[in-house]
């Protein structure tokens, strides 16, 4: 039954689960959500029972929408209002998404998309929405969400169960928004990606695996997005190239022992070439038209850092445009380090101190602390990294610190 | 040929409900790199919760549900292995993740020939 010593693709599960999903709610409706959910479930792990013993098999994928769609076919022909949507079940489960006319992968990412814009509705609470999008197309569980946002297990359980009920009480139904509303949910949606990004890559060099799956499943999705004939443009480019230019140095950002290693200090060998070209690829793409957002600046910079020479003077001025249109201490922050590449640390010290609004944020303290040991002081540097030690960060960063703080004696 | 032995692989209940699609691949894995290591022959998962036991009583046949109601834990399946004695059988089934899941039943296939 198997040939292969290679088993299954990475994720292989979590994918399918998030393409029959959003594909079974397309057939079943929106107020279905929750049996789409259980039906997938139970196909899972029907497979799990099965394989285990029987091998797996040569197709697995198609396994496995064979298994959802029979249980589908079970609960439909128990429900009057459900047996009209068999016909349509069995076409849409019963393609072999290998098909090389792409027709049956077209619609599963269409699919995929709609439950994305399905899930950033604006009668969706902002917190539910990312919570809700990897419950569902993400094929996320409630527990690995829970651990990736370092929430307890009920509040990301309640989150998802008021988000289903306000689709059912609200009506919200499964379709592409129309041309009005489409702008700003695409908008909700990107920012919903970007925070997923963000959580798993800051988070990167934490304790927890499925932190780091964050950040390939936003990519995911977001690829999705951009390549969507009416959902794609210019901005959705350039947040996927922003987060592949920042995903391609994941490698590096670790090293051997485990240790968190910043930007500056990285072995750029390490850097996945690949991921780093199709970022800029996407770059380009998003330099088409007029549209200048802050995700194609913020991709810019992370482009900029890519090079051998890091033009700091460029770096500065995208920040400054970045903080025009969208002022935040962090972005400030940012731009404080690269004034200090340039005009030397007391450039950057001064820079940081100016800020107002970063409160007890890790970071600043911690390039406080560097920029002081650069410029010479070692016993200013020492007190912003002790002081660092003591706020909320990940174990990487705290033992980043303890090595700095060595380097201080 | 090496000797063959049958391994009925029983477990204790149903995994959580919420289990994760990613735990489930890690699960499949495991076994899949299990048999693959040991050479075994994949074999078939028994339905749950039917089955039927009959016997003849005098010149009757009597038909009851099975399997019986007492048994806490269930055959889930079965699968094969060659192994060149009870010893090596049992030695190979050591790291068989279905034992984190519940026990092996090892029974050795008796051939006329041996």
């Amino acid at each position: 039954m198997t040939d292969s010593l290679h088993g299954l693709v990475d994720h292989l599960f979590r994918h399918s689960s998030g393409q029959m999903v959003a594909t079974l709610t397309r057939i079943l409706g929106s107020d279905h959500l929750a049996l789409a959910e259980e039906v997938v479930q139970d196909a899972l792990v029907k497979a799990m029972q099965q394989w285990t013993l029987r091998g797996v098999p040569d197709d697995p994928v198609a396994w496995l929408f064979q298994i959802a769609r029979n249980g589908a076919l079970d609960h439909l022909r128990r429900q009057a209002s459900l047996r009209q949507k068999e016909a349509d079940l069995i076409a849409a489960f019963t393609a072999r998404p290998a098909e090389d006319d792409g027709g049956f992968a077209h619609e599963l990412r269409d699919d995929q998309l709609r439950m994305m814009l399905m899930c950033c509705h604006p009668a969706i609470p902002g917190k539910s929405r990312i919570a809700l999008t990897l419950k569902t197309v993400g094929g996320f569980s409630v527990d690995e969400i829970a651990r990736a946002f370092l929430a307890s297990r009920e509040t990301i359980a309640q989150r998802i169960v008021r988000a289903k009920r306000l689709i059912r009480d609200e009506r919200i139904a499964f379709e592409m928004p129309s041309r009005d509303e489409l702008p700003v949910r695409l908008e909700s949606l990107l920012q919903v990606l970007y925070l997923m990004f963000n959580e798993g890559y800051s988070a990167h060099t934490g304790d927890d695996l499925v932190r780091a799956d964050l950040c390939r499943e936003a990519i995911r999705l977001a690829a999705i997005v951009a390549d969507h004939a009416v959902a794609g443009g210019p901005a959705v480019h350039a947040l996927l190239a922003l987060m592949l230019l920042q995903a391609a140095r994941l490698p590096a950002r670790t090293d051997a022992a485990g240790e968190l290693v910043i930007l500056a200090e990285q072995d750029r060998s390490r850097w996945d070439t690949a991921m780093m070209a199709e970022g800029l690829r996407r770059l380009d793409r998003a330099g088409v038209g007029e549209e200048l957002t802050p995700y194609h600046l913020e991709a810019a910079i992370a482009a900029s850092h890519a090079s051998e020479n890091v033009d700091w003077s460029q770096v500065i001025e995208l920040y400054d445009a970045l903080l025009a249109i969208r002022p935040s201490p962090v972005v400030a922050l940012n731009r404080a380090v690269a004034l200090a590449m340039t005009g030397g640390p007391a450039s950057g010290i001064a820079a940081i101190e100016s800020i107002e609004g970063l409160g007890d944020y890790l970071p600043r303290s911690l390039t406080l602390g560097q920029l002081w040991l650069r410029a010479g002081d070692a016993g200013r540097a020492a007190r912003h990294f002790r002081h660092a030690l003591t706020l909320p960060g990940t174990t990487p960063a705290k033992r980043f610190l303890m090595r700095k703080l060595g380097e201080c004696t | 040929p090496m000797p063959q032995f049958v391994l009925m692989l029983r477990d204790s209940g149903a995994f959580p409900a919420d289990i994760s699609a990613e735990e489930i691949q890690a699960i499949i894995e495991r076994y899949h790199a299990w048999i693959q290591k040991v050479r075994g022959v994949p074999g078939q998962k028994l339905r749950d919760g039917q089955g039927r036991v009959i016997m003849r009583n005098g010149s009757k046949l009597a038909v009851t549900d099975g399997p019986y109601a007492e048994s806490k834990e269930v055959l889930g399946g079965y699968m094969l292995i060659e192994a060149a004695d009870y010893d090596e059988a049992v030695r190979l089934c050591n790291d068989c993740p279905h034992l984190d899941f519940g026990s092996i039943e090892i029974r050795e296939v008796d051939t006329a020939a041996q």
